[in-house]
């Protein structure tokens, strides 16, 4: 493992989808999808319960979405918990990973379970632009290994909340006017 | 009747901003935390649509604003027509706001709720929660956050009176600035989620910010910890700020004592060196308040004092450091977990999380993502931004401590002069100003009037801070000129500086250099992007004429008997040309000579026979002086007595 993406149990997760074990010659599209997300050109990442969708920058805009099941109510139940002592903050633990994997919560990415799309015409399963959202999905859970339950049903556990200064990219422009999207 | 913006949105016409981020088209309002006003803002032409709704006029602006882009999936800085409008008359319009012809936003309607609610002194709660982004869009100074709602509608109600948190005039919180103000109010709120790091850049207050956080919590106990060269500054800032305050110095060989009683409401000023050997006995106590000043002091995680810093208990932990810390990773978490304790995890996870997209591929938008995580825990001002609420030239006094071997020196220098008595005449002329000559050698270095090899640093508490004034200067961007009038200070100071640092050759300017030298020095320094961020400079070598502009800090390094000599040197850097605000840093060592000349230079104290003029007090007037006068001019102040 270079470490660069998937250093963390919630980012490795998603690079074993990219980079499966059971395969024992890599995908040759692999070292092309690491040096799209390397160069940021993995873009606009929203991740929200059961769905992530991206846009790869390759000879134009490649609209990647991947949706994976959410935990029932009575799983969310168990999650909250698992993190219940945890303290606030952008990071989890591996130990937490583990502590949720053993409570019978599925953290990493079942491709039998998985649905993705791109808008690219490749008939390669995954295609480059998928491969470049695992590898970048596998930097962002690294980064912010809440989100990993985020993607889950948690919602209320990414971000810490009730800061005075809020940075531009977490303000959400849906909801910049008022609920209704009435100015 | 003009055409106001209240039918643009009917038009086809786009009305958009210099970056095309489309305006809303209705009137909306926000408050602007660090200005303390509210901004009109939302349509073209915001002072017209407020003249048609028969509202208070204010000041036409151009407001940085956080506004959704085209594509509506992102939210991004950009600038919007606004009018400004003080709180007070902006509260009494929008609690009487009645529907009229303009149509309004949604922020609007709640701030009208808002004021009306802050008027009658009622709970404002609920409504914060309604309140949407548009109504605490505005940008914050450090250009990458804004302030949350329940801190907009906060600062709002301490900005007006009645509104049951208004600052009583006089008060500490009234000498404040606004972007002061909301300093003190976000590092408050930080208590919630451990504490934070106050990154001003160095000259906008940091300490007054960091006082005015102790006075509001009057629980305590506090504790304070700064590098030595600091600790005298501090008791004076707490004396002046804050004097109800009452401040334990728990520093020298019997401060066991002095721990035990630091009682709640009380302020314990210590240092690093203190912390890093008292670890176990600081931990014991349940700190209210805990301020790292310089607390670039605790960078090497690995650290003594860093590893004792995060021991301490607190319930609001503050790090107040002029440098800036979002770009070095190690120094990042060593500062953040301190005050906010698990927000980055362990170290070695965080560097594996960040280390390579961040410092190896330099990626601005991995270094954004950090941001957010880091952002709302530190706060960075820089005087560019604050700059319309900056007077041109800032003077501070930096007063520094002497160390023990200087006042050994000095002691013995004083003894030694006035065994004999210092004579009459001609003789006595000469015996005097060697011996002035002599204690402002020791108070710029020991080792200029005693030499003896050592290294240099730990032993004269003015390089002491001036290599830390410097280092942070130089860490930010900026450049600095250092003037001195002795030729062997500046060496030394180049010396020092050069190895502490820069790291590099650190020019010096004097008297001796040809004038084509001197003219290199100065191109370089002035025009060469590349160029040394340090210049010293023998006061009597830089004369008239010289541009210095590059500068954004001047640091008088000695006391000049004539206080036009020194206004003189400063102008290099402030003049023509200069479009930054100039911070002018005059060191001086506290009881000594140094003290008691900017005493005499203030008219804060007098002597018989000698008139203080705008010339200042000249070294002839004090050989004029008795022997006995003299010596208690020159003797060191038990502390606290002045």
């Amino acid at each position: 493992m270079s470490g660069e993406f998937g250093a963390t149990a919630w980012g490795h997760d998603w690079l074993r989808l990219a980079e499966p074990t059971s395969i024992t010659r890599p995908d040759p599209a692999l070292p092309r999808a690491r040096s799209l997300a390397r160069g940021d050109r993995v873009r606009d990442l929203e991740l929200t319960p059961g769905q992530v969708t991206a846009v790869v920058d390759d000879r134009g805009e490649r609209r990647v979405r991947i949706t994976v099941p959410t935990w029932d109510d009575a799983q969310v139940g168990r999650a909250r918990v698992v993190l219940a002592d945890q303290p606030a903050g952008a990071d989890l633990p591996d130990t937490v990973h583990a502590a949720l994997r053993d409570a019978g919560l599925p953290l990493a990415p079942d491709p039998a379970t998985l649905t993705t799309t791109c808008g690219c015409t490749s008939r390669k399963d995954p295609c480059l632009h998928l491969l470049a959202t695992y590898v970048e999905l596998a930097r962002r859970l690294d980064e912010r290994p809440r989100h990993a339950v985020v993607l889950r049903g948690l919602t209320d556990s990414g971000t810490p909340r009730g800061t005075a200064r809020v940075p531009l990219g977490l303000v959400d422009p849906a909801t910049f006017y008022g609920p209704s999207r009435v100015r | 009747m003009p055409e106001v913006s209240g039918q643009a949105g009917l038009s086809e016409s786009f009305t958009g901003t210099a970056d095309g981020v489309a305006l809303p088209e209705v009137l909306q309002v926000c408050f602007v935390v660090e200005l303390e006003r509210f901004a009109w803002w939302g349509v073209a032409d915001p002072a017209g649509a407020l003249a048609e709704a028969g509202q208070p006029a204010g000041q036409e602006t151009t407001l940085p604003l956080a506004l959704p882009d085209r594509t509506e999936r992102a939210v991004i800085a950009t600038e919007v027509p606004a009018v400004l409008v003080a709180p007070e008359p902006a509260i009494a319009a929008l609690s009487t706001w009645w529907p009229s012809s303009v149509a309004v936003g949604e922020s609007l309607r709640v701030w009208s709720r808002i004021a009306t609610a802050i008027r009658h002194d009622r709970a404002v709660e609920d409504l914060v929660r309604e309140l949407p982004t548009a109504g605490h869009a505005a940008l914050g100074l450090d250009g990458t956050t804004i302030w949350s709602a329940r801190a907009a509608v906060e600062a709002a109600r301490r900005s007006v009176a009645g509104g049951g948190a208004h600052v009583s005039a006089g008060s500490l919180q009234a000498m404040l600035r606004p972007y002061q103000r909301a300093g003190v109010a976000w590092l408050e709120a930080a208590a919630a989620h451990g504490g934070g790091v106050l990154a001003d850049q160095m000259g906008l207050g940091k300490t007054v910010q960091g006082i005015a956080v102790l006075a509001a919590r009057r629980a305590g106990p506090h504790l304070v910890v700064c590098p030595v060269s600091l600790l005298g500054n501090w008791a004076r800032e707490l004396a002046r700020f804050a004097p109800e305050i009452e401040v334990v110095s728990y520093t020298g060989p019997d401060r066991g004592a002095s721990l035990d009683t630091a009682m709640p409401g009380s302020v314990v000023l210590t240092s690093y060196g203190v912390v890093r050997g008292n670890a176990a006995a600081l931990a014991e106590t349940d700190w209210d308040v805990i301020v790292l000043d310089e607390a670039q002091q605790i960078k090497n995680p690995d650290a003594l004092a860093a590893r004792a810093a995060r021991a301490l208990h607190a319930r609001l932990r503050v790090a107040m450091t002029g440098t800036p810390v979002e770009n070095r990773l190690d120094e990042l978490w060593s500062l953040m977990a301190f005050t906010n304790p698990g927000l980055l995890g362990s170290r070695a996870r965080f560097r594996r999380r960040f280390a390579v997209a961040v410092e190896q591929r330099r990626s601005a938008a991995a270094a954004q993502r950090l941001h957010e995580i880091i952002g709302p825990h530190i706060l960075r001002r820089l005087k560019s931004d604050v700059a319309p609420e900056l007077p041109a030239k800032i003077e501070a006094t930096v007063v520094c401590a002497m160390t023990g071997e200087q006042e050994r020196l000095y002691r013995a220098g004083l003894d030694d002069a006035f065994r004999g008595g210092l004579g009459s005449g001609i003789q006595r002329r000469g015996r005097v100003l060697a011996l002035l000559t002599r204690l402002k050698q020791i108070c710029n270095h020991p080792e200029l009037a005693q030499p003896t090899g050592v290294a240099l640093g730990g032993r004269s508490g003015k390089l002491d801070r001036t290599a830390e004034m410097l280092a942070e200067i130089v860490d930010s961007g900026e450049r600095a000129l250092v003037f001195t009038q002795y030729r062997k200070t500046g060496e030394l100071l180049a010396d020092h500086l050069r190895d502490e640092v820069t790291g590099g050759v650190v020019p010096f300017l004097h008297g001796g250099l040809s004038a084509s030298a001197r003219e290199d020095l100065i191109t370089r320094f002035q025009d060469d992007p590349d160029g040394p961020p340090i210049l010293i400079l023998s006061l009597r070598a830089a004369g008239f004429g010289l541009n210095l502009t590059r500068a954004t800090h001047v640091v008088h390094y000695d006391r000049w008997w004539n206080p036009a000599v020194e206004d003189q040197a400063s102008d290099r850097a402030h003049r023509i040309g200069q479009t930054h605000t100039v911070t002018i840093h005059t060191l001086l060592t506290e009881r000594t000579l140094e003290e008691a000349i900017a005493e005499l230079h203030a008219g804060k104290r007098h002597l018989a026979g000698i008139a203080t003029g705008d010339t200042g007090v000249g070294q002839s007037d004090l050989t004029r002086l008795s022997d006995d006068q003299l010596r208690a001019l020159l003797e060191p102040a038990v502390r606290g007595r002045r």
